[in-house]
């Protein structure tokens, strides 16, 4: 087995230029798009530590596909699908961040960067009194603006499982904050 | 853009800081991990059709008589629930994690010695311990809406949790004792929880350490905090001052450590010999200082913390050791990555846990040996370790 095949580098261990130039596409590719994955993350687990737990499995998973996916692939797409998948997975599923449902700050009279700060709380601790799908529904359409067809692809289920998942999630969102503004919608 | 859109983004700003050159470590080490899975899958595999082919080229597999000796096996509970309570699940199988991993040095260990005791909060209860790299799981039945801060004794026999009598907004609540298979009985009122301030298991795994508000109303008068013996439900005040913040023990009992303010104080069990020890200037206070206290050496010299800012109100992990005779900071390997938690042996060594490995470290930082941690302790909090 070739350390190309295992992701291992020993130092000092002559790499073939095909093995460079995968790593050096890799780095440029983590560069590039970890930031944005770690904020989805963030959203997906409401957790800073979960949250680069779930990249780091994810962008892992990433590389050890690389080769293929340099080849014609779209890596982010990939990557982006791997990291729902992690996070409904059965694993994950069971890890349970403290922050209870239930428990939402109450809204009063704040400075604006008070104010801020508990309506950011308030919307994370909505986010994860959701259901795991319903929260990746609610991110996928809302944060990263995919339609409904792309979502159902992604998280490979039908429309109407991402309708019917919408709806319940934004009423569930409604309830729990009922100062947000869903009035104007998904328009896709 | 809506409204639910900007403050999706708005959230999402929160993860800004993160140290990117120690997620691609972590990255590249995962990806190896999953490369030699892979290999290790792929080569038991061709083992069984060289095999099959060996003895009778187009013979088929038969399936196993039975489970494997040693394999996953359900035994009796160890502790009897009380009577009518559900029966507790106590699940005892080998580690699947147990060898050294290839990055580990020579003459290293198979598995970290001692006892490591995980409590894992999902849609059930679960204790896991590992002792000398055995796992056994048990069930304390199923989490209930509300219930907060579980925290398991030290021998891993008993969980407490506070949870509110009556509705999810209450505060302070009820002190909730769970024995395995779920049997739950509340055994004081009004009691507190947050910012360092949750019931603390006391070195005998009988008694706890509690502050309890007095109430007139929904009005707190004045608040204490004293011993609750979790058997006969007898009460001990000791004080009326503020609760000790990250209350902890050390692994034989000998110390105790806790927060008061930026300062992190040491004395032994009974209160003698106490010795403060500020992090002020340590590094971390630009953004927060780490007085949270995780874990405090037997002899009381060292102390393993971390900031506070990671959770509402109970943390679990360290990431920072320090000593608190000469100031100094135990460096630990920049290899390792993101720690989660670090306890320390007998000889002041550590055990150093990460997302998916549990390191052996010595007294100067160097790295002696990694195991992978076991998959059973998944999602888990590691909350003890005894290397005896």
């Amino acid at each position: 087995m070739t350390h190309a095949m295992t992701g291992d580098s020993p130092a000092g261990a002559t790499r073939s230029p095909v093995v460079r130039q995968m790593n050096s596409d890799f780095e440029s590719f983590f560069r590039g798009r970890a930031p944005a994955l770690l904020r989805t993350a963030y959203l997906l687990t409401g957790d800073r530590h979960l949250a680069e737990d779930l990249v780091q499995d994810t962008l892992a998973r990433t590389f050890r596909t690389w080769r293929r996916l340099a080849d014609g692939g779209n890596p982010e797409a990939y990557a982006r699908r791997v990291m729902y998948h992690l996070q409904v997975s059965v694993w994950r599923r069971r890890r349970v961040v403290e922050t209870m449902p239930g428990e939402l700050p109450e809204r009063g009279n704040h400075s604006d960067h008070a104010h801020e700060a508990v309506e950011r709380l308030a919307l994370r601790r909505a986010l994860q009194a959701l259901p795991v799908r319903q929260r990746a529904v609610i991110i996928l359409r809302y944060f990263e603006d995919h339609s409904e067809a792309e979502t159902a692809d992604i998280l490979n289920c039908r429309i109407g499982t991402v309708k019917s998942h919408t709806a319940r999630a934004l009423a569930k969102l409604r309830e729990l904050m009922p100062q947000l503004d869903l009035s104007k919608g998904v328009t896709r | 853009m809506n409204d639910l859109n900007q403050r999706l983004a708005t959230l999402a700003d929160e993860m800004a800081d993160t140290d990117y050159t120690a997620l691609r470590a972590r990255v590249q080490g995962t990806a190896r991990r999953l490369g030699r899975r892979r290999a290790a899958a792929h080569s038991a595999v061709a083992l069984v059709v060289v095999g099959v082919t060996t003895v009778g080229g187009l013979q088929l597999l038969s399936p196993p008589p039975g489970p494997p000796p040693g394999n996953s096996a359900t035994v009796a509970p160890v502790t009897p629930p009380a009577s009518g309570g559900p029966t507790p699940s106590v699940t005892a199988t080998p580690s699947t994690a147990t060898s050294a991993s290839a990055d580990t040095p020579p003459g290293a260990v198979e598995h970290v010695p001692g006892r490591l005791v995980y409590l894992r909060v999902g849609a059930e209860i679960e204790v896991v311990t590992v002792v000398n790299g055995k796992v056994r799981t048990t069930s304390f039945g199923a989490r209930k809406l509300g219930d907060q801060v579980a925290t398991v004794s030290p021998d891993g026999s008993k969980v407490a949790l506070v949870r509110p009598a009556k509705d999810l907004s209450e505060y302070p609540g009820d002190l909730v004792i769970v024995e395995p298979g779920g049997v739950r009985a509340v055994v004081a009122r009004q009691v507190t929880w947050g910012d360092g301030n949750e019931p603390v298991w006391m070195p005998d795994s009988r008694r706890l350490l509690i502050a309890v508000n007095k109430m007139n109303g929904d009005t707190s008068t004045s608040q204490s905090y004293g011993y609750l013996d979790t058997v006969t439900g007898r009460y001990d005040e000791l004080s009326r001052d503020p609760f000790p913040k990250y209350l902890i023990w050390s692994a034989d009992g000998g110390y105790r450590a806790h927060a008061d303010g930026n300062t992190i104080v040491v004395a032994r069990a009974d209160g003698s010999g106490s010795r403060r020890f500020s992090v002020a200037d340590q590094p971390e206070c630009e953004r927060q200082c780490p007085y949270a206290v995780q874990a405090v050496s037997n002899d009381g010299r060292y102390v393993a913390t971390t900031q506070a800012d990671n959770g509402p109100t109970r943390i679990a992990g360290a990431r920072i050791v320090l000593d608190t005779m000469t100031g100094g900071r135990i460096s630990l390997p920049d290899t390792l990555g993101q720690v989660t938690g670090i306890f320390f042996r007998a000889d002041n060594s550590l055990v150093v846990q990460t997302s998916n490995q549990l390191h052996l470290v010595s007294r100067d930082g160097r790295l002696t040996a990694s195991v992978d941690r076991p998959e059973q302790t998944n999602s888990a909090d590691l909350w003890r370790y005894v290397d005896q």
